[in-house]
């Protein structure tokens, strides 16, 4: 477990290594970074494993971060968690690095989980009433769950809106039970 | 006769609840887990997530929020942290931490969260209480003032208990320290008071023995059972008896005495240790955090005797403590034998030298004292305590002695005799009249000259004979409360009469 505020700490060091215009770009190529982490054991082995030198690390890393075109700071701030030991935690510096930039950029960011894909009047009226209730631009990213049933679920930082029939079952499960 | 049941009216039943369901959008405030494992889980985000918040997590199980910290907020589990995995949607549910109380618990065997685990269906409960509140005030309660009868001779005597008070149960494994609680428990079957009994990181055979036993007694009607045993995840060990302390608040507060055991508040500890390591909290000595202190203080501080204008309602607390190899300077040890208003020592040496209850006189105090004993008691054996640990003192030296003086040797005899006169079969406790009948023939000396072997034959007889033909005078010994002269003449007779009839 990350100690506390040195997740945060990190994220910041990045944000500010990158600079707020290219961090969209940055945030991108470190996420790639993590994603290959979680598809690829033997990626994640290679970064993790003390038993690898850190020379063999490095020119790994150099050979990847040429195919995928990673930047040099980005590819430096990959190194320098692997060195301190943290990389394992990478997910929560990225979590934490893209509400710092999105704070910074006055935005929001919001998960619209719906169980098929949303029309674009109904996407138009979404992002309109979504700007009003958080005050800020809102970057949707939409999520198709089936498991969903119906209806719509939309999670804006750490509130979660749930009309789904999947959510109104739970509720009335509930209902039933306290009776 | 079997119950029908008619799918129709169920039905009915579950469709007139339906429509009376309203569609509503359900707003809540949710985190991501990023950490899960060992019974604590750690979630991302949550900002307005309060102390001791519970939390919902997926799979219905259910968390508390133990650590506000910048970006997150750490959790123990109630529940199998097997069911939950990194990701997972964690929501808020802004209650705290509560408990079913009242009388319908009692006779059950709940888990530490107030849930039934005895099988005989589901508790219902007209209230619940939020688990870990603060001790009442000072405005709220008086000095304790009625004793508690543990029907032990030795410690009604010697050490009485008070309605209200904190008395710690100390030693080692196997000195008899939950018999000490059974034992009262099952004497409060006449006295009226409720038993909460609080089982934390024992055994489960342990349990069901314990189970049996009180049943077997009668005394599982005014008792409840509140079981975290040693399979069951530390943070329902950590919270076991703030739940048995809050079903017991429930008698307190509603003008009513309840007596809450908490067998044992060490392995409480060790629990709190684990969680608190597990949620990166600093260790202190012995590796416990810093508030291990705190952790037993605002337990045993709830228990308490509440004014007359609060409804003179009392709980009292015996916790249990274990020492290794009879160390009672531990860590927690002494901090739970400064918490308390005494604590009663029970030693391995006594133990197996035939003397149960194995309680060593010299260590062993009440600090509410005369106040929780009835004035006859405190007449017979008001010195009693001094005497024995005296003669225990004197007892040691004498072995190196050839030849004693006759002031002496007469305080041995006394003090074989009172030993012997204050052991206690277990499963039986007594009745306070008797209690002061046998400790006045032995303070008073009509025993010196019975043999030792025969102390316990004249118990029983004497018993016996009160029983059958003394019950006036039993009766006025309960009504009066206090030995006049005219009832100390009454008492001397019935001693000498009975010992004229005695053969040892």
């Amino acid at each position: 477990m990350i100690r506390p505020g040195e997740a945060k700490r990190y994220a910041k060091a990045f944000l500010d290594n990158v600079g707020i215009e290219n961090a969209p770009q940055a945030l991108a190529e470190i996420n790639s970074i993590n994603e290959l982490m979680a598809r690829s054991k033997e990626f994640k082995n290679l970064l993790v494993n003390p038993q690898f030198l850190s020379e063999e690390r490095e020119n790994s890393l150099k050979q990847i971060a040429e195919s995928i075109k990673l930047s040099d700071k980005v590819l430096r701030f990959i190194k320098h968690i692997i060195e301190l030991g943290l990389i394992l935690h990478l997910s929560e510096i990225i979590r934490i690095a893209t509400r710092l930039y999105l704070e910074r950029k006055r935005r929001a960011k919001v998960t619209v989980m719906t169980p098929i894909e949303i029309g674009k009047d109904y996407e138009n009226r979404l992002i309109s009433t979504l700007k009003k209730l958080t005050d800020r631009d809102v970057e949707i990213e939409y999520v198709i769950d089936p498991t969903l049933l119906g209806g719509i679920l939309v999670k804006v930082d750490s509130t979660m809106y749930d009309t789904s029939i999947k959510g109104q079952l739970r509720l009335l499960r509930n209902e039933l039970i306290r009776r | 006769m079997a119950i029908e049941i008619k799918p129709e009216e169920i039905s009915e039943v579950l469709r007139k609840q339906i429509t009376d369901f309203e569609k509503r959008v359900d707003v809540s405030e949710i985190g991501v887990t990023t950490f899960v494992g060992d019974g604590v889980a750690r979630i991302y985000g949550m900002d307005n997530a309060m102390y001791s918040e519970l939390l919902d997590f997926p799979n219905n199980v259910v968390g508390m929020v133990l650590n506000l910290e910048e970006d997150a907020v750490s959790a123990v589990l109630f529940g199998e942290d097997k069911l939950i995995k990194e990701g997972d949607i964690v929501k808020r549910t802004g209650k705290v931490m509560s408990c079913p109380v009242g009388k319908e618990l009692l006779g059950r065997v709940v888990d530490a969260v107030g849930r039934p685990i005895d099988g005989k269906g589901p508790i219902e409960a007209k209230e619940w209480r939020q688990v870990d509140v603060v001790a009442p005030g000072v405005i709220m309660r008086q000095p304790v003032n009625t004793p508690l009868q543990t029907g032990i001779k030795a410690i009604d005597s010697m050490i009485p208990i008070g309605r209200g008070q904190r008395e710690l149960i100390i030693g080692d494994r196997q000195t008899g320290k939950s018999a000490l609680l059974i034992d009262t428990i099952i004497n409060q079957k006449e006295e009226g008071v409720y038993c909460i009994y609080c089982i934390v990181g024992q055994r489960k055979s342990v349990l069901v023995r314990t189970i049996d036993i009180l049943e077997k007694y009668g005394a599982m009607d005014h008792t409840i059972i509140v079981a975290a045993t040693a399979s069951e995840p530390a943070p329902m060990q950590y919270i076991a008896p703030y739940s048995a302390c809050t079903m017991g608040e429930y008698f307190r507060d509603n003008r009513m005495d309840a007596l809450v055991c908490y067998d044992d508040l060490s392995k409480q500890a060790h629990a709190y240790r684990q969680l608190s390591l597990l949620l990166r909290r600093p260790p202190a000595r012995e590796a416990y955090p810093g508030d291990v202190f705190y952790l037993h203080s605002r337990l045993l501080e709830r228990a308490s005797k509440l004014s007359d204008a609060h409804g003179a309602g009392s709980l009292t607390a015996l916790p249990i403590v274990e020492t290794y190899a009879g160390d009672i300077s531990g860590y927690i040890q002494t901090n739970v034998i400064s918490i308390t208003d005494g604590q009663i020592f029970l030693e391995t040496e006594l133990f197996y030298g035939g003397i149960r209850p194995a309680i060593n006189a010299g260590l062993s105090v009440s600090r509410v004292g005369g106040a929780a004993q009835i004035k006859a008691m405190r007449q017979v054996a008001g010195m009693l305590r001094l005497d024995l640990a005296q003669y225990r003192e004197l007892a040691a030296f004498a072995q190196f002695a050839s030849d004693l003086d006759k002031a002496t040797r007469a305080q041995l005899e006394r003090g074989i005799r009172m030993v012997e006169l204050l052991k206690q079969d277990q499963y039986i406790p007594m009745p306070v009249d008797e209690q002061i009948m046998l400790i006045f023939a032995g303070t008073e000396g009509h025993l010196d000259d019975l043999p030792v072997g025969s102390i316990k034959a004249f118990e029983d007889g004497f018993l016996r004979y009160c029983r059958a033909e003394k019950q006036d005078l039993k009766k006025e010994l309960k009504e009066k409360r206090i030995i006049d002269e005219d009832l100390k003449a009454k008492m001397t007779e019935a001693v000498t009469t009975f010992k004229k009839t005695f053969q040892p």
